[in-house]
């Protein structure tokens, strides 16, 4: 209780001080998504019509508004070498993109010659499950209530190197009465920690965590030659995500497994120096990927769901690759491949150009164009065009075609 | 005899190494406006057959080392909000609505005809080498050829100077191929803190089809603090 007195205090003397002190914030809304329509009656994951969705779905559903983003960040110099700051928003996990918490965070820095020592209490809050739920409340709610809890994490800091170690307290993350209700088994506390730095002109990150079971990663990149980067993600784990059905919705659930296993990244970064374009070529082998009888289980589960809003389980859940947020594979896949070309500045002013096709088996194939157009500078039009080639007998995407706008505005100060 | 031989002939090529390392720093000075570090608008106007367009992003470097940098975009609006961190000749690339940024081979932060390079990595004598020293009347004529494994963005330089306060006043870039790529005029200086600066240039394309107008501007030593230049810590930039 004295706690939330403490940083429901704290948090009121940072809002103040924003206003003296320098302040970034940052909107990005997409204020109209998922407007999209099916070609085919028989669309993958609604055979036969059961879930009654209307052929040509016109409408513009406001529940599928996305892309929501509000980052804040607070800070106060107390002197040259002290900082104090919040952090709203802050991606913590970084390498388990589905394991996605928000945090809450209060950090302290402070100098040392050259180096940086960050002392950092964050309030965590989960992204799945009971994180659903809380998504409406205020950022104050979110600050006190007990679904939260604190966490430490301490940072080292100089030059190109980074070093880390938290601890986070997930085991009360969920409250028991939810976990009784909806069947949840509780996490277990974490320590983890995380490095990155350079060995000559090779990049080389690690992460792992602990917590009576293992997670490591190592990442690596080298811009070999000018225009050529190469890139790899290895990570070995002995826990598995697998899905269950919780009341509409689907909720995933870590698993212990009796071996480790293995997922490698391997990708190739490429712009030629005549072109204003990159391409991208990522292939992904998960060793815990499902088989052709796993995948059709797992399609038949999906089927039973009625409530399938933002939920994309073949390519929904992003790979933890560098490039994740450019290439979402599919997880679920044994082995994946992506081919991925881009302009990174507007053509002719006005115009930009994306393409991805996916291959996965026992997948199939996929391909999605994106044009965006800015409008009046801070206002951005999206289209997107998905067309799935061959699913095989596997149906478990929510379309086969799909035509998506949306419009952003952006507030950047 | 033989000793005094080598050693004569280790002082002349010291000598001539140290003076032209000498040669290079001159140069550099009209660029490396604080050596503790410094920040400045990188102000860039793009025109071609087709179209034209104004970039803005405000640059900090870290130290005299220019190894580390952070560029923010300001204009246009439709990229602002973008960070850039050179982390020596690793380059970083977070965006609005980004967690984590990713990395971005060189040549994908282009800037009109400004590359990267062309914007961070200011200081010749950290990248190249001073192969050679020829006296034009007016004007000197260095040719540096790329350090290895440094980054470099050209693979040569033929640079002009002024005799005697060595500020620069054309270069001609060359590709490893030995293709002219790019061409830049010094065009405008300035005074900070008593000390010339440069701050304008003009950038064109070896074949003239687009010409890039730079202007550095608002030199301040206002930076970021040195925590903020690594990777890991981009994202909670102010």
């Amino acid at each position: 209780m004295l706690f939330k007195r403490i940083l429901l205090i704290i948090s009121i003397f940072f809002l103040s001080m924003s206003i003296f002190c320098e302040l970034s914030s940052n909107v990005d809304l997409t204020v109209g998504g998922g407007y999209s329509f099916y070609r085919d009656i028989d669309s993958p994951i609604n055979p036969g019509n059961i879930l009654e969705i209307e052929e040509w779905d016109l409408k513009f559903p406001l529940r599928n508004i996305t892309n929501l983003y509000w980052d804040n960040i607070f800070s106060l110099t107390l002197n040259h070498e002290m900082y104090l700051g919040i952090i709203e928003d802050f991606h913590f996990v970084q390498y388990t993109n589905y394991q996605l918490f928000k945090l809450n965070e209060l950090y302290i820095s402070s100098s040392f010659g050259t180096s940086f020592f960050n002392i950092v209490l964050g309030k965590l809050a989960p992204e799945f499950g009971v994180g659903y739920i809380r998504k409406s409340q205020s950022y104050f709610k979110r600050l006190t209530d007990d679904y939260s809890k604190w966490m430490v994490n301490t940072q080292l800091i100089k030059d190109s190197f980074f070093l880390e170690f938290y601890y986070a307290p997930f085991r009360d993350f969920i409250p028991d009465d939810y976990t009784k209700k909806e069947s949840l088994e509780k996490c277990n506390d974490i320590i983890g920690f995380s490095s990155n730095s350079y060995l000559g002109d090779f990049y080389w990150q690690i992460v792992g965590f602990y917590d009576e079971d293992f997670f490591t990663g190592l990442s690596f990149s080298s811009e070999i030659i000018v225009g050529l980067l190469l890139y790899s993600d290895i990570t070995f784990t002995n826990k598995h995500w697998i899905d269950r059905i919780i009341g509409d919705g689907l909720d995933l659930k870590l698993e212990k497994l009796e071996k480790p296993y293995m997922d490698i990244m391997f990708g190739i970064n490429y712009t030629p120096s005549f072109l204003n374009w990159s391409f991208y070529f990522e292939t992904r082998y998960n060793q815990d990927g499902l088989t052709t009888s796993e995948m059709s289980d797992f399609s038949d589960k999906l089927l039973k769901i009625d409530n399938l809003n933002n939920l994309y389980p073949g390519f929904g859940l992003p790979f933890y690759g560098s490039l994740a947020d450019r290439l979402p594979f599919n997880s679920l896949s044994l082995l994946s491949f992506a081919l991925h070309s881009e302009s990174f500045d507007y053509i002719k002013g006005f115009l930009k150009i994306k393409n991805t096709t996916f291959f996965s088996i026992p997948a199939g194939f996929m391909n999605q164009l994106t044009l965006e157009i800015p409008l009046f500078d801070n206002i951005k039009i999206n289209g997107s065009w998905s067309h799935i080639t061959d699913l095989g007998e596997y149906k478990y995407f929510l379309y086969r075609d799909s035509l998506k706008f949306s419009i952003k505005y952006n507030i950047y100060k | 005899m033989k000793k005094n031989y080598y050693i004569t002939i280790f002082l002349l090529l010291t000598n001539i190494l140290f003076s032209q390392d000498q040669d290079l720093l001159k140069v550099d000075s009209y660029r490396m406006v604080e050596p503790s570090g410094f920040s400045f608008d990188f102000h860039l106007e793009e025109e071609s057959k087709t179209k034209k367009s104004e970039y803005t992003m405000r640059v900090y470097v870290k130290d005299n080392s220019s190894n580390y940098a952070i560029c923010k975009y300001l204009k246009p609006d439709k990229m602002k909000g973008r960070v850039i961190l050179v982390d020596r000749k690793n380059f970083w690339y977070l965006d609005r609505g980004m967690k984590t940024p990713i990395r971005i081979n060189s040549r994908q932060m282009l800037f009109g005809q400004a590359s990267a390079g062309d914007i961070t990595r200011i200081i010749f004598s950290d990248y190249y080498s001073l192969t050679s020293t020829t006296n034009e009347g007016e004007q000197l004529r260095l040719e540096l050829k790329s350090i290895p494994k440094k980054g470099a963005v050209y693979s040569s330089i033929v640079l002009y100077v002024e005799s005697g306060t060595y500020k620069p006043v054309f270069a001609e870039c060359y590709a490893k191929s030995g293709k002219l790529l790019k061409n830049i005029e010094y065009t405008g200086f300035g005074i900070y803190k008593g000390n010339e600066v440069l701050t304008e240039m003009i950038i064109s394309d070896a074949d003239g089809r687009s010409v890039s107008r730079v202007s550095l501007l608002n030199f301040s030593s206002d930076k970021l603090d040195d925590r903020y230049f690594n990777k890991s810590q981009i994202s909670r930039i102010p």
